[in-house]
């Protein structure tokens, strides 16, 4: 008896990393980086790479994911959880940040660079679909399907009133209005999937948020493109807004290569038995670059992806979407550190009385609209008290559709307004999200 | 939309070579060993490489190296975690005997060879470009395939032994063939119009650096992953973070990756505890590292082609057999002359003996690190060499056929 307690003793007394070691880690790479480039540019007669372009694409992967997850781990010591310390990581190496402050010389990756770190950034967007999709599975969607359509359709509703007479208050356009008022309707389904992987066992409560951020998403992906036709219509002025039927062309072949894709997958792992790691890298790979190829939205193939073949064959991609998961934390490390590095914050800044207004009538009316969905389907008193604070954060789709504002109409002198606002208010979010849901996700038990 | 075909093609065959399908043909044919593993992609890399369909070249080449990046520091990884302070100790006199013969017969070889080939097929090099081939050269002879699996299995104890000494000894000179390449590529490099020249200050100076940034990432490595278990989340992400950071500190001190790699891995290896996660990551990915090596050494290495430069291919195909046919007459004479002390306790006259002929990998990976740096064409053509005599060297293990020993 005493042998196998033995173990475990030593264990709980080894000592683990703290918070000064963490910090010592951080500032020692970035000092490491800053040094290497100092004294690159300062010696003579040191040999040269014929690869330098390559060289400082891994070199700043390397930082963004090792400097992301140490200040997600200390950020974690004080209680915020790691996502919020990803995206500061972001912030703070970000051109954004310097550029406010007058110190656009201090950036450790500057605008050119950040584009260098697209590959990796869809990579990790097609990966997150992946797990998202894997998270949710048939007979949960099943049982619960009235409550996520409740609480999805309770929010949009609160969301596009509220949000859409504030914004006509500040704006003054009823069209503007309602664009705005669509965006702030999204979530962020890459935020609830990474707090849902940061609990060791994740609870139905975090599946229920995860599971109606996704359907929300999808549902508003279409309707923010049936607005913009409608806006486009409206509108006098020359667009590039695509046929309706294009919109719904897009949405549906996301969906249906995602569908078809799950089936070659499981024929393919049901053969594989080793290299899982290379296997799914490369489907990620293939994925993101075939979406780009044919022009479809990487994540909701992905999400149809991971969804349809959890699905279809639950044990057979058992082994795929576990190293799926073991990756997840560095797609997690690249990809918030990346949006941190894409905030404004100067737009944040300019516009910040109505960003307030316009994030705290969001918040309200998400609060309102989920608390009353939430009594109607008779969820748990904590659900219901605390299920709002997890459809605050807003990211990767929020900011997709926020861009699609100045693609669809290049010629209106309101875009570039509207754009800024709605990046404003999805920064905002972005920040304080994480921390509600995190909140949310402890102060509910665990179905147990 | 060729972008995405060749994606899948390469997705279809790596999913292939690792199915349960091309397993069972690997154990069913022994010859499988000589042609499959790393060599089909090499042949893979050849075809869709700038040389062959084009496929992967300009814009498609420039967004997957980093990934060459990484695979390099990766190997260096690999061989360095073998410097296990318990497995340091373990090398017997034998084997120290045997490892010191064929690393100075191996380089007084290089330094001769050198200046011969220079004469021959390179006649107005400079000095500083001899030092580099004399590096690079060294680097190739050092050393031997660790694999003996494919040369017949014995399960008689000298044959055993025999195996262990020829993989640990594969092991060790894998550390002074990159050290000597590295230290070589460092001191003699090119300049900015192209010409090679001899810098040993500046080369010295970037070493310092990659080194100090080595042990600080290391050091860092090991606090955070001496808590992480096997299979590890986090495990990954660190090994992942670090290899990305060593890689692109190398290549800014205009370095390869393949000694910042090694010195990390035997700082780690080196360590009070063993990092049980990481080598288990580190072994299990070896093959995946291996092929994706073999990959980009066929997209980037040169055979000289065309009726015009014949002279060219006579040249490089007589230098390759010249040096198979030496690694043929000596690889087995300095074994047998470090190995005469325990002559009774291995089994000098099995199969297995015949390994140290054959051409190690590692020097595929060796001169892929000289291609990235090298902006003349000459590494490609190197490379190509290599790869021709890995494989002569290879078939010239089963000529002339080895007698039947019994088996016990």
């Amino acid at each position: 008896m005493k042998r196998s307690i033995r173990p475990l003793q030593n264990r709980k007394d080894r000592p683990r990393f703290g918070a000064i070691f963490l910090a010592t880690a951080l500032i020692c790479l970035i000092g490491l980086i800053l040094i290497s480039r100092e004294l690159r540019m300062g010696i003579v007669g040191i040999p040269q790479s014929n690869l330098p372009a390559a060289g400082e694409t891994v070199l700043l992967l390397g930082v963004i994911i090792l400097g992301s997850w140490l200040s997600g781990r200390l950020i974690r010591r004080v209680g915020l959880p790691p996502i919020t310390g990803q995206l500061m990581f972001g912030v703070f190496i970000g051109p954004s940040f310097w550029s406010w402050v007058n110190r656009p010389e201090m950036t450790l990756i500057n605008a050119s660079q950040l584009v260098s770190l697209q590959g990796p950034e869809s990579l990790a967007v097609v990966m997150i679909g992946l797990v998202a999709g894997a998270e949710i599975d048939w007979p949960f969607l099943h049982k619960k399907l009235r409550v996520i359509v409740t609480l999805a359709l309770g929010q949009i509703f609160f969301v596009v009133i509220g949000v859409g007479l504030i914004s006509f208050v500040f704006l003054d356009s009823i069209a503007q209005a309602v664009v705005l008022a669509t965006i702030a309707a999204t979530c962020s389904s890459a935020v609830s999937v990474a707090l849902l992987r940061e609990m060791r066992h994740p609870t139905d409560f975090a599946r229920l948020l995860l599971a109606t951020t996704v359907a929300k998403d999808l549902c508003l992906v279409l309707t923010f493109s049936v607005v913009l036709f409608f806006v486009a219509a409206s509108s006098s002025a020359t667009t590039t807004h695509q046929d309706w039927y294009r919109v719904i062309l897009h949405l549906a072949g996301s969906i249906g290569v995602g569908i078809a894709l799950a089936y070659p997958l499981r024929w393919a792992l049901a053969r594989i038995e080793r290299r899982m790691t290379a296997v799914v890298l490369l489907t990620a790979i293939c994925v993101a670059i075939f979406c780009s190829t044919i022009g479809i939205a990487p994540l909701i193939t992905a999400l149809t992806l991971g969804y349809t073949a959890r699905n279809v064959a639950p044990l057979t991609t058992i082994s795929f979407f576990a190293t799926a998961r073991r990756l997840f934390l560095a797609v997690c490390c690249v990809f918030f550190a990346s949006a941190g590095a894409h905030l404004d914050l100067a737009a944040l800044t300019a516009n910040w009385g109505v960003v307030f207004a316009i994030s705290a009538v969001r918040l309200a009316a998400i609060w309102t609209g989920v608390t009353i969905a939430a009594r109607v389907n008779g969820l748990s008193l904590e659900a219901t008290r605390w299920a709002w604070a997890g459809f605050i954060p807003q990211a990767g789709i929020s900011l997709a559709l926020a861009a699609q504002i100045a693609v669809e109409f290049p010629n209106e002198k309101w875009v570039s307004s509207l754009a800024t606002i709605a990046v404003a208010c999805i920064t905002l979010n972005e920040m304080i999200g994480p921390i509600l849901m995190r909140i949310a996700l402890h102060k509910v038990p665990s179905d147990k | 939309m060729t972008n995405s075909i060749f994606w899948l093609a390469l997705g279809v065959v790596i999913l292939v070579a690792g199915s349960r399908w091309t397993e069972r043909i690997r154990r069913r044919f022994p010859i499988s060993n000589v042609l499959g593993g790393g060599w089909a992609l090499l042949a893979l890399g050849i075809a869709v490489g700038p040389r062959g369909a084009g496929v992967l070249d300009g814009e498609r080449l420039a967004q997957v190296q980093p990934i060459l990046l990484v695979l390099l520091t990766w190997s260096g990884v690999v061989v360095g975690l073998q410097c296990q302070a318990a497995l340091v100790r373990a090398i017997p006199i034998a084997l120290w005997r045997w490892i010191t013969l064929d690393l100075t017969i191996s380089i007084l070889l290089s330094v001769a060879a050198a200046g011969l080939i220079a004469r021959i097929w390179q006649p107005n090099s400079p000095a500083a470009a001899q030092i580099l081939l004399t590096g690079i050269l060294g680097a190739i002879a050092i050393g031997w395939n660790p694999e003996t699996r494919s040369l017949g299995i014995r399960s008689d104890a000298p044959a055993m032994r025999l195996a262990v000494l020829v993989q640990s000894g594969a092991g060790a000179l894998a550390v002074f063939s990159i050290v000597i390449a590295s230290l070589a590529l460092q001191c003699a490099h090119q300049d900015f119009s192209g010409a090679v020249i001899f810098a040993p200050y500046g080369g010295m100076v970037a070493l310092a650096m990659e080194i100090g940034a080595v042990i600080v990432v290391s050091l860092g490595a090991y606090g955070i992953l001496r808590d992480s278990r096997e299979d590890d989340a986090r495990t990954t992400l660190i090994v992942i973070g670090a290899l990305c950071l060593l890689s692109g500190i190398a290549v800014t001190f205009g370095g390869t990756g393949l000694l910042t790699g090694m010195l990390f891995g035997a700082m780690i290896g080196l360590g009070r505890r063993r990092l049980r996660g990481l080598e288990h990551l580190i072994s299990y990915s070896e093959p995946i590292v291996a092929s994706g090596c073999f990959f980009f050494a066929g997209i980037t290495l040169a055979f000289p082609g065309g009726t015009a430069k014949f002279g060219s291919v006579l040249i490089v195909g007589a230098i390759a057999l010249s040096l198979a046919i030496a690694r043929r007459v000596l690889k087995p004479l300095i074994m047998n002359v470090a190995l005469s002390n325990v002559r009774e306790s291995v089994a000098l006259d099995s199969p297995i003996a015949r390994a140290p002929i054959r051409q190690a990998p590692l020097t595929i990976v060796v001169l892929l690190a000289f291609a990235i740096q090298d902006s003349s064409g000459l590494a490609d053509q190197l490379l190509g060499l290599a790869v021709l005599l890995s494989l002569i060297s290879t078939l010239s293990t089963f000529w002339p056929r080895p007698k039947k020993s019994p088996v016990l």
